[in-house]
Parts: C-alpha cells; sequence; structure tokens
C-alpha cells in the first residue's frame, strides 16, 4: 500500500492527478492535520524528490535546496489546516516551496525577477562552437543559469512537471498571461543558445 | 468546430506559439487543443516550432538532476586547492575494493576510457566516499539502535520515528547507487519503483544516491540494478564494506 503510494508520488505530476490521488490526498492532509508523523513521513518521501529539482532548478543554489524543501515541508506539518481542498495538494505544496525559494534568495540577494530577458544576449558569439566543445546538456544548463530564477520555474513546472500554465499560475500567484510570457522568453532565449543543434531536431 | 478560435494577441501564430509547450505536454483544455491542431494543420512554420518544441520539452525534462551544478561547485572546490590526502586515499580503496569486487559488468571490460571520465569517476568515489563514512560513523548506529534484528529498516514495528527537524541525512539507508549522468528521471523512477527500493538521501555534489531498500531482499535487489545499463554502481552501505 506505502509502496503504491510513494510509486504514484515519485513520477511526475500528471500521474498523481486524478479523483483517486484527491481523495488520497485529503486522506493524507487529514492524518497530517491530527498530527500523524508517519502520513506527514508518507508525504516527506513523496514530495522530496520532486521538490528537490523544482528548487534546484529554481534557485541554481544546491546548497539552499534543503534548507528551502525542509522550511517548506515544515509549513505542511504546522499548518496543515491552510490546505482547503481549494487547488491540488501538489499545486499547494509547490507554492509554498515557491514562496520559500524567493525568502531565501532575496536573503542571499540572488535576483529573482527578470527585467532584461527579451534583450539578453547569447552566451556566447559562436554557439556552433560551443557546442562543439560541450555537451548539449551542459549547455542547457548553462542557459538555464542564465535565465531568471521565475523563468527556470516555469519552465521546470512546464516540462518535467508538465502542469498547465493555470496551474503554475496559482503556484507563482500571477497571470495566465505571466506564465505564458516567461515561457515564451525562456524557450526563445534557450533555442537561441543551442541554435546549432535545433537545426538537427527539424 | 469548439468556436473558440479567438486570437488574443491579434496574430494566430503568437497564440498558437505561446500554448506550444502545453500542447506538447498534453496540458491544454480541450478548446485550446483543437484550436492548435487546427493551426498546425495549415501551418507549415508553426509545425516546425512544434518539432523543436518537442524535442526541446525531452532535452529539458532529461535533464539529470542538478548535475551540472554539482559538477560546477565540485569544479570550483577543486581549483580552490588539492583535496585533503585522506579523501584521495579513501577514493583510492574504495575504487580498489570495486574493482576486487568485479566492478559494474561489463564496464571494467572496456578499453581506455577517456581522461576526463576517470577523472570524474575518481571525483565521484571521494565524495560517495565521504557519504560513506558519513553513513558508516553517524547514520549506522543510529540504526542500530532502533531497528531489531528481523525488521525492515524504517518499518513500523517499533514505532520510533526520527524528530522533524532532523536532517534527511540521518534517515536510514543501506545502499548507494550513481545512474549515468545522463539518465532519464523515468528510468531512475522506474528502477526504483521496480525493485521497492526508495531514496533517502542524496543527489550528492557527484550525483549518488543513498538508497534503503528492504533489508531482507537487499541481495536479490541490489543484484537487479546491477544489472540495469543505466546504473554505474551500486552498493551495500554496511559496517565492513570499506576493507
Amino acid at each position: 500500500m506505502a509502496l503504491g503510494r510513494r510509486a504514484t508520488g515519485a513520477g511526475r505530476l500528471r500521474a498523481a492527478s486524478g479523483d483517486e490521488s484527491v481523495s488520497s490526498d485529503a486522506a493524507l492532509m487529514a492524518r497530517i492535520a491530527a498530527g500523524d508523523r508517519s502520513a506527514f513521513e508518507t508525504l516527506y518521501r513523496t514530495y522530496h524528490p520532486r521538490l528537490t529539482r523544482f528548487l534546484t532548478h529554481m534557485t541554481h543554489r544546491p546548497t539552499l535546496v534543503e534548507e528551502v524543501l525542509n522550511d517548506t515541508l515544515m509549513v505542511v506539518w504546522r499548518r496543515p489546516e491552510s490546505f482547503n481542498g481549494g487547488s491540488r495538494l501538489s499545486t499547494w505544496i509547490f507554492a509554498i516551496a515557491y514562496r520559500q525559494a524567493l525568502n531565501a534568495m532575496r536573503r542571499q540577494d540572488q535576483p529573482v525577477e527578470d527585467g532584461d530577458a527579451e534583450a539578453r544576449p547569447d552566451l556566447g558569439a559562436d554557439p556552433e562552437q560551443r557546442l562543439g566543445e560541450r555537451q548539449v546538456k551542459a549547455i542547457l544548463a548553462d542557459a538555464l543559469g542564465a535565465l531568471s530564477a521565475d523563468h527556470r520555474a516555469v519552465v521546470d513546472l512546464t516540462y518535467f512537471h508538465e502542469l498547465g500554465y493555470k496551474e503554475i499560475a496559482r503556484i507563482m500567484d500571477c497571470p495566465v498571461d505571466t506564465v505564458k510570457t516567461r515561457m515564451f522568453h525562456a524557450r526563445r532565449h534557450l533555442k537561441r543558445v543551442l541554435a546549432g543543434q535545433l537545426a538537427d531536431w527539424v | 468546430m469548439t468556436g473558440r478560435i479567438i486570437p488574443l494577441h491579434g496574430d494566430p501564430h503568437e497564440r498558437v506559439i505561446q500554448l506550444l509547450p502545453w500542447f506538447v505536454t498534453g496540458r491544454l483544455d480541450a478548446g485550446e487543443q483543437a484550436e492548435v491542431e487546427a493551426h498546425l494543420g495549415v501551418c507549415e512554420s508553426c509545425r516546425a516550432e512544434e518539432r523543436m518544441e518537442r524535442r526541446l520539452e525531452a532535452e529539458v525534462s532529461a535533464m539529470p538532476l542538478a548535475a551540472e551544478l554539482g559538477w560546477t561547485r565540485m569544479r570550483e572546490r577543486l581549483n580552490a586547492g588539492p583535496p585533503p590526502a585522506r579523501e584521495r586515499d579513501l577514493g583510492a580503496r574504495v575504487v580498489s575494493a570495486w574493482r576486487r569486487a568485479g566492478g559494474r559488468r561489463g564496464r571494467a571490460r572496456k578499453p581506455a576510457t577517456p581522461r576526463t571520465r576517470r577523472i570524474w569517476l575518481g571525483v565521484a568515489v571521494a565524495v560517495q566516499a565521504a557519504v560513506m563514512l558519513l553513513m558508516l560513523g553517524v547514520v549506522w548506529p543510529q540504526v542500530g539502535q532502533r531497528i531489531q534484528p528481523g525488521t525492515g529498516v524504517g518499518g513500523t514495528a517499533t514505532g520510533a520515528y526520527h524528530a522533524l527537524g532532523a536532517s534527511p541525512a540521518a534517515t536510514p539507508g543501506n545502499a548507494l547507487i550513481i545512474f549515468q549522468p545522463d539518465t532519464p528521471e523515468r528510468n531512475l523512477r522506474a528502477a526504483l519503483m521496480t525493485t521497492g527500493a526508495r531514496v533517502v538521501d542524496g543527489p550528492t555534489a557527484a550525483g549518488a544516491y543513498v538508497l534503503h531498500v528492504p533489508a531482507e531482499r537487499r541481495a536479490e535487489v541490489l543484484a537487479t540494478l546491477s544489472g540495469r545499463p543505466d546504473v554505474v554502481m551500486v552498493q551495500p552501505i554496511d559496517p565492513g564494506v570499506i576493507p
């Protein structure tokens, strides 16, 4: 039983969607609200991999991730009543994680918003040469690193966690058009950096 | 068909391109999905964008978890000065023990690997050794106190739990695994799901994970994981493993 629960939670968020998941989420949160530590441990282990990935890519500061992750899930443990069922449990938890990450990055004076997304220059003068020197994934990591935390959050929530733009807007507490715009600029930047490689993709 | 093809920005191309990320991940509602499909049916340039989008999505979602970030930070540390002598020695001992045990099937028989790969592996093993020291010196005594023989680690029979503020590094683990750096998340997930293994810590800067596998099936599970092509190394964490 417990394994099945973990198996569902370990995958992308789409795998945890549906009525059955919603009801099990509600049951889990009811147990947590009653102080059931085993239920909390189940939730911790379920969300640890996904939050680790999201926070790592959003903050680009591995040393921050564990602290923010634990702060996030401590909010779940201490204030379970603030989950009112108005959204999916995963949306609520990711929204907490997003806010905790913003706060942590601001404490470290890391830039969060990005007013220069449209005018961002290429990472290098010769993308093809760069591709010849390093692997695509390394360049992707660099390209993502050049984005703001908000842009990286949208990219990760869209591509890896496979959330819809409306759900991402709820997590980031912003208009849906802002999500679309951030994704548009992030993709344009990634495609520009990967220009040589992208020519082989189509 | 849906009556919802209303370009919000005056340009159907722009609207469709903005929706493509969620089109390729299947997260649009039915009306938007139909709108994008209809447009792609008549627009070659947007179909090219769609192909590019699918590849970009695949590349980003398959990125190894923080491997590049971890390696960048490790490289900074290496550049700052030579590693402590005991770290190199212990790394060499672990590599030596691993090779004596046969290492990963097939890998040891491969011809000379690129120098950069050997360097990377050396760093990985050194970091892994540090994790093993942590596990052996800090976690295992706690496990020995909490877990009775015959009871699965983390089992509920004893009813004992860590304090909530405790670091996850103190969660009991009994195996260490390193996946290939480019292993897709879905493969990693499948490896854990099919064997019942759980990640209790990691990744380290070198991408190693500490696993908890059912104690009574550990040998079988580790053998299964060792046979996967995307697993670089897997080994038990117990007192006595390091010679």
